[in-house]
């Protein structure tokens, strides 16, 4: 009888935890959708206006691809506080080259330059053994610093030549957005690259314990996210027109809130998802755009967005990392 | 289920890029530039064609508004936007040229009939918000900005719905304020600017150091210091190593004074003297004790004639066919008088009545042209403002 009584007690224990499960999982969703309704009704509608949705598709795709790579990082446990820099250095040289070379040579220039910068991150943290906050924020600094000179050589910001406009299209933002989400999808889930970045996450001893090359991993996860960072660099300087002294330098903190806001836990693990950076990415650009077509303006946008974060992250940080990898 | 709404979702917004996509192509390519047309006549139904004397969205984008300079700009644009009828709509994106980007992307959308913004990150993005303005039918302005690019200032010269700027005389006002500066007995001076390459900043310090060579005042050091937080120690630095310092010009960034005229003090300086740009809370204190001998500002109104340049346009009345370049000079407070007339009246943004704000638009004052606006802007400063409150 009390068997029967405990395991109906446990049974709705086990009920109430998984709910609790549930829910928090599906926070960032529910939280999409709570404000996707809640502006649609105060805008009347002129939130889901074809036009307004492309507008929050372009506003965010930098992000979105910024985002993305920075979710290896986020999934073992480390921050890649160079992102932002990294942009705005890669835009400036991205635009440097495009104007003095050419247009091409200024995408490949951009890509080049990301890649480096996150390589030589990723050497530094793996063979000076150097604490990746460290490292990246002394590669902040220096990006910035770099980035201004560049910049201020050039007269304070440098425009990109005017037959690139013709380069951004709605087509191939939806081109490369969908085969650059598929591809970091494949590699996230499906491939070691992936499993071991969310192993890290969970535990990096017991990881190379098991044989994973951690520095090896490191490296190209580091490598990723600059090279991304790049990518990212020549978008925004196609978006703008061009690269100023203080292009990226919202971008760090806006990747990491999105990721967070997309439902991956701060402090990665088994439980990251790469899809926590297209759903953040969808939330922060449409509060942000939510907010001007209704009319809140200013810092209610900042504080409504520190507030949601905070929620955000008590609700996540909860979560057991420690969950075994598939 | 997450899973099948996050899919169904996305599918939603790529389908609707792709119809959007589709429907640029049919109009020859939206992502070419816009054809060039010598009249600013919209097609599109959401933009009211000039004449109109309706209602209007006036939309503003700033880097925010919990500064006193941020704050008194936006409610002084959004001042004379309600004197003009219109709606104001404020967009507090950012620094940097991406949010002021999307900012006016956002306004467009919100409705917008005309947009302002400020280069303050740079001049690359013009073209970008030009094509944008010319791809909606939207009359753009921008405040405190001059074009210093010839190919950008060629681009918008082009673009009909581009109405014009407003900016100061940079360099005759750093020339005044080193001036007040030796006046009040200065010698050794630090220049300290707040970025480089940035033309507003370098003119300013151009005309300081123009009078400093007249007036035989020595440039101890120059330099380019970003972080304000760091304008302190930068002066407690160099006045170890030259204690005959007695006085700092700061291009920019006038909320540092306070923290300067600390690392003057720190050094056991009771005499020395400030110059500088942009109001900050706290400035009235330091020119009641003389520490503050020059402070620029005011410029909130660079918005305030901005708007009322592209409410007339828009409504049919332009002041001239050519772009519009009014230049508008800086309140310059260089006592505690000055603070209290400032303070007084003009520090909520609302230095013009609503019926003063009229007159500087052609609906209401039909003898307006572009010679009488730009007196009546050129009048700016505390003694006008004093004359109209108390005349």
């Amino acid at each position: 009888m009390d068997n029967a009584a405990k395991t109906v007690s446990e049974q709705q224990a086990d009920r109430a935890l998984k709910r609790k499960q549930l829910f928090s999982k599906s926070i960032s969703f529910l939280g999409l959708v709570v404000l996707v309704v809640f502006f649609a009704v105060v805008t009347g509608g002129q939130l889901l206006n074809p036009d307004n949705l492309m507008l929050i598709f372009k506003q965010g795709f930098t992000l979105f691809i910024a985002a993305l790579a920075a979710v290896f990082i986020m999934a073992t446990g480390n921050l890649d506080f160079s992102i932002g820099a990294n942009v705005g250095f890669s835009c400036a040289i991205c635009a440097l080259v495009a104007k003095s070379v050419s247009p091409v040579a200024g995408v490949a220039a951009a890509l080049c330059v990301g890649a480096l910068i996150g390589a030589a991150n990723g050497v530094i943290i793996t063979k000076l053994k150097m604490p990746s906050f460290i490292t990246c924020l002394c590669m902040m600094f220096i990006l910035m610093a770099a980035t201004q000179t560049v910049c201020s050589n050039e007269g304070g910001s440098i425009s990109m030549p005017l037959s690139m406009r013709r380069w951004e299209s709605v087509g191939m933002y939806v081109v490369i957005g969908v085969i650059y989400f598929a591809v970091m999808l494949v590699m996230f889930r499906y491939t070691k690259f992936g499993k071991y970045m969310k192993a890290l996450g969970v535990s990096v001893e017991a990881s190379r314990q098991s044989g994973v090359g951690v520095d090896k991993m490191i490296f190209l996860g580091y490598l990723l996210s600059g090279a991304a960072a790049g990518f990212a660099g020549f978008l925004t300087m196609l978006r703008v027109g061009g690269a100023s002294q203080t292009t990226g330098m919202a971008m760090t903190n806006d990747v990491i809130v999105a990721i967070v806001f997309g439902g991956m836990s701060i402090s990665g693990g088994a439980t990251s998802k790469i899809s926590a950076a297209l759903l953040g990415m969808l939330i922060v650009t449409t509060l942000n755009n939510g907010m001007v077509l209704a009319g809140y303006g200013g810092e209610l946008q900042q504080l409504v967005k520190g507030i949601l974060f905070l929620v955000v992250i008590a609700v996540s940080t909860k979560r057991d990392p420690n969950t075994i990898v598939k | 289920m997450k899973k099948i709404f996050a899919i169904l979702l996305a599918l939603v917004m790529v389908l609707s890029l792709a119809a959007c996509g589709g429907k640029d192509d049919s109009n020859g390519g939206k992502t070419d530039a816009p054809a060039k047309t010598d009249t600013p006549a919209s097609t599109d139904a959401d933009t009211p064609a000039p004449g109109n004397t309706d209602g209007f969205k006036y939309g503003f984008a700033s880097w925010g508004t919990a500064d006193e300079h941020g704050r008194t700009l936006n409610a002084a644009v959004g001042w004379a936007v309600d004197a003009a009828g219109g709606e104001f709509v404020g967009d507090a994106g950012g620094f940097t040229a991406e949010a002021t980007v999307a900012s006016i992307e956002n306004l467009i959308s919100a409705g917008c009939q005309m947009v302002s913004f400020c280069t303050y990150a740079g001049e690359a993005s013009v073209p970008t918000i030009s094509d944008m303005c010319r791809e909606k039918g939207v009359y753009w302005t921008m405040w405190d900005t001059q074009i210093a690019d010839p190919e950008i200032a060629a681009y918008i010269a082009e673009d009909p719905y581009y109405v014009g700027c407003t900016f100061e005389d940079n360099v005759t006002s750093g020339y005044e304020t080193m001036k007040a500066m030796g006046e009040a007995g200065v010698t050794n001076v630090i220049i300290i600017r707040y970025g480089s390459g940035i033309p507003t900043c370098d003119e300013r310090c151009e005309g300081g150091i123009k009078y400093a060579g007249e007036a035989n005042i020595t440039i101890v050091d120059d330099m380019i210091i970003q972080d304000t937080a760091e304008y302190k120690n930068a002066v407690a630095n160099v006045l170890l190593s030259h204690p005959e310092v007695d006085g700092v010009f700061l291009a920019g960034a006038g909320t540092a004074s306070a923290t300067v005229a600390e690392a003057f003090r720190g050094a056991g300086k009771d005499k020395f003297y400030i110059g500088a740009f942009d109001y900050f809370d706290g400035m009235g204190d330091m020119l009641k004790s003389g520490e503050l001998v020059c402070i620029n500002g005011g410029h909130m109104v660079t918005g305030t004639f901005s708007a009322l340049m592209a409410i007339n346009t828009w409504q049919g009345n332009p002041l001239s066919t050519d772009k519009q370049e009014i230049i508008i000079p800086y309140l310059t407070l260089k006592s505690y008088e000055d603070y209290e007339a400032y303070i007084q009246y003009a520090s909520q943004g609302a230095a013009y009545t609503s019926e003063e704000l009229q007159q500087f638009l052609v609906s209401y004052n039909p003898d307006l042209t572009l010679e009488s606006f730009q007196e009546g802007v050129s009048k700016w400063s505390v003694a006008d403002i004093m004359a109209r409150k108390n005349g």
